[in-house]
């Protein structure tokens, strides 16, 4: 397995901290701590309370797991949780029904395999995300994997981003075609080249969903690669500066970017850079190479770019041709793929992996796939080095696993939070809409003849179902003791990066599902050839759409 | 303007253990609404929550919630949240029901 390994250092704090976690708890449950003192070090540890338990959140950096780590996760699953966890739109997974007496073994467990929940919730910088092809996508111009890394030792109990104004959420990609959302975040990394070749980022800041959705600014066309952390650095000394901590819902750095306006919020960056500028560039260009040598290349076969034995059972197996047509994505390295396992079966409940999908999944990555496995932000698993040669038996596994669903990318492959069904914070539930959505399509035919639709639905404003930027986005909400749902059209996370419009008054939990046909329906109808659900909208305007949703209705 | 009329209320917490939903009762916490004491005017109810107060160690965040009466008299939320608070998760076959393991220790609280 080729992914950074732990250092000493990393071991023996996480260990401290679960020991001092473990006493914290411990006093919790004697009295000794109230919960006014005993929450921010529970959020320090990943530990929610949700509506009906708590949940603990475990960080999954970048989305990159072993089959070791994997079937760690299942037993905690099994031995303290209730047999399942959720796959996060932050590429972590969390468990929903964890005891606090419990959670320090948990913790213990995790530590075990190098895993902690440090990063995952709090006023801190978060786990770094990525895209899930990271490495092997035949698309990308470098790995983003070291420099995510980097940002990851650099601000892993850095003192001065302990207690940020907000939560602070940072992406990275090494494609020009975006599937981190870097235009979504605090700060969004882009991979580029310099004038002369030389390696480094455009530096996108101020992105972000919630209730204020916002489409990041580029305050760097090109940063050389060396200088990354001290521009950041600068960037997060002018946001602890204005960042608003009187009031929560401005004390993101969009807001500040916003206020601000991009040019002057540059300046400043760019002076405080002037002021205190990266003086160790070598040595974190050292570091970088460092880091580098532990994502270092699995030992591929030299192989032929076509395999004949994945061509001969893609010709004489419908059901296999399908989900190869869907659920692949193109290597940088002949005769490989890399495969993406949906968990969105129909009228299942999105991103929830059980103990037994983790087990199965572990296992095939160790025959077919260098043993690793990557959490994506859509919620799916991704086995990312497969022989084109071993994808026929792959499948034929992943069939007896119950994970072999041909919807990459289609009207099911929903992503939604937790919603009401657990979370505090929720107006409305998700889950049971993108069950009622899913169920709806589950015809595979009708999924195809739709082609590439992301449905994202949140149940509330603060969007981690990320439907601000759904192709179909849908927000739950209360309204008079019962829930109701707003439609967005035209959202689009990637390097075309858009926020949805809404399309009118909303709709009751009863309603949305035929609301979504009528808006498919009419698309199919009103489509020109070859183009999907996102070019339509964008060439005729969310408007389009409804008089289809609200003649007679 | 006429004075809204009162929403009685009960009191409504997580258990410290488990997270479990619990309501707060004439002698104690118990996950059954229908055991819960309600607050029918508004120096009642915060009498009930600063009695929750004091009992930081079992009960989590006891916060007051709106509740109207059923014909047999049991108090019933007003809002979604917490008619979701009762039941738990509406999905997911793996859920089961609830843990019971809160529902020992605060009976016996
Ligand atoms: S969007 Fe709202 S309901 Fe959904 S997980 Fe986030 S906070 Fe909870």
């Amino acid at each position: 397995m080729y992914m950074y390994r732990y250092d000493e250092f990393d071991r023996q704090m996480v260990r401290a901290r679960v020991a001092e976690f473990r006493s914290q708890i411990e006093r919790r449950i004697s009295g000794a701590l109230t919960e006014d003192e005993f929450k921010p070090l529970r959020l320090m540890n990943g530990l929610y309370l949700q509506l009906h338990a708590y949940m603990l959140r475990v960080a999954i950096p970048y989305g990159q797991l072993s089959s070791r780590q994997l079937r760690t996760l299942a037993d905690i699953a099994d031995k303290y949780d209730r047999g399942y966890g959720h796959l996060t739109t932050r590429q972590n997974i969390q468990y929903n029904w964890p005891k606090l007496s419990e959670v320090a073994d948990i913790l213990d467990d995790l530590a075990g395999v190098e895993m902690h929940a440090i990063q995952t919730s709090g006023n801190c910088i978060r786990n770094v995300t990525s895209d899930p092809f990271a490495g092997v996508a035949a698309d990308e111009l470098e790995d983003p994997r070291p420099t995510a890394e980097l940002m990851r030792q650099w601000s892993t109990f850095h003192p001065e981003f302990s207690f940020l104004p907000r939560k602070f959420k940072i992406a990275i990609t090494g494609s020009p075609n975006d599937r981190a959302a870097v235009f979504f975040h605090d700060i969004g990394l882009r991979m580029v080249r310099g004038a002369n070749g030389a390696p480094g980022y455009e530096v996108i800041v101020g992105g972000g969903q919630g209730r204020t959705p916002m489409i990041g600014k580029v305050v760097r066309d090109y940063l050389p690669r060396g200088e990354l952390l001290g521009y950041l650095e600068a960037i997060m000394r002018v946001y602890n500066l204005h960042g608003r901590r009187d009031n929560k819902y401005k004390a993101r750095i969009k807001i500040l970017v916003h206020e601000l306006g991009l040019e002057q919020f540059k300046a400043e960056v760019e002076a405080e850079y002037t002021r205190k500028p990266q003086t160790d560039v070598a040595l974190s260009e050292a570091e970088l190479a460092r880091i580098s040598a532990y994502f270092a290349l699995p030992d591929y076969d030299a192989l032929p770019e076509r395999s004949e034995t994945f061509e001969t059972a893609r010709a004489s197996d419908p059901a296999f041709a399908q989900w190869a047509g869907r659920n692949l994505f193109t290597h940088k390295q002949p005769g490989y793929a890399a495969v993406t396992i949906t968990v969105k079966r129909v009228s299942g409940e999105p991103g929830d992996v059980t103990s037994h999908d983790m087990r199965a999944v572990a296992d095939l990555a160790d025959t077919y796939s260098f043993g690793g496995i990557r959490v994506t932000h859509e919620q799916n698993l991704v086995l990312a080095d497969v022989r084109k040669d071993d994808l026929y038996d792959l499948w034929k596994g992943l069939v007896v696993a119950g994970l072999a669903d041909a919807n990459k990318g289609l009207i099911s492959d929903i992503i939604a939070c937790p919603g009401m069904d657990y979370c505090a914070l929720a107006t409305a539930r998700s889950i049971p809409i993108a069950q009622a959505i899913s169920t709806r399509f589950a015809d595979t035919r009708r999924q195809e003849e739709i082609g590439p639709l992301a449905i994202k639905i949140s149940g509330c404003i603060n969007a981690c179902g990320h439907h601000h930027v759904g192709h179909i986005g849908i927000l739950g909400l209360e309204k008079a003791g019962e829930e109701f749902y707003q439609i967005t059209l035209g959202g689009d996370a990637t390097q075309t990066a858009a926020i949805g419009e809404r399309a009118g008054p909303g709709f009751s939990a009863d309603g949305v599902t035929d609301a979504i046909e009528r808006i498919v329906e009419h698309y199919l109808d009103v489509r020109d050839d070859g183009e999907t659900f996102l070019e339509t909208c964008r060439r005729l305007g969310p408007e389009t759409f409804k008089e289809a949703l609200y003649a007679d209705h | 303007m006429p004075k809204k009329p009162f929403v009685p209320k009960v009191v409504s917490a997580n258990e410290l253990h488990s997270g479990e939903t619990i309501y707060l009762t004439a002698s104690g916490w118990s996950p059954d609404i229908a055991a819960a004491v309600i607050g029918f005017n508004a120096v009642a109810a915060e009498g009930l929550l600063q009695r929750a107060l004091t009992e930081p160690h079992l009960a989590v965040g006891p916060y007051l919630i709106d509740v109207a009466l059923s014909d047999d008299g049991h108090p019933e939320p007003v809002r979604l949240r917490e008619r979701m608070r009762i039941n738990g998760p509406s999905v997911g076959a793996l859920n089961g029901p609830p843990p019971v393991s809160a529902r020992s220790r605060s009976a016996a609280a």
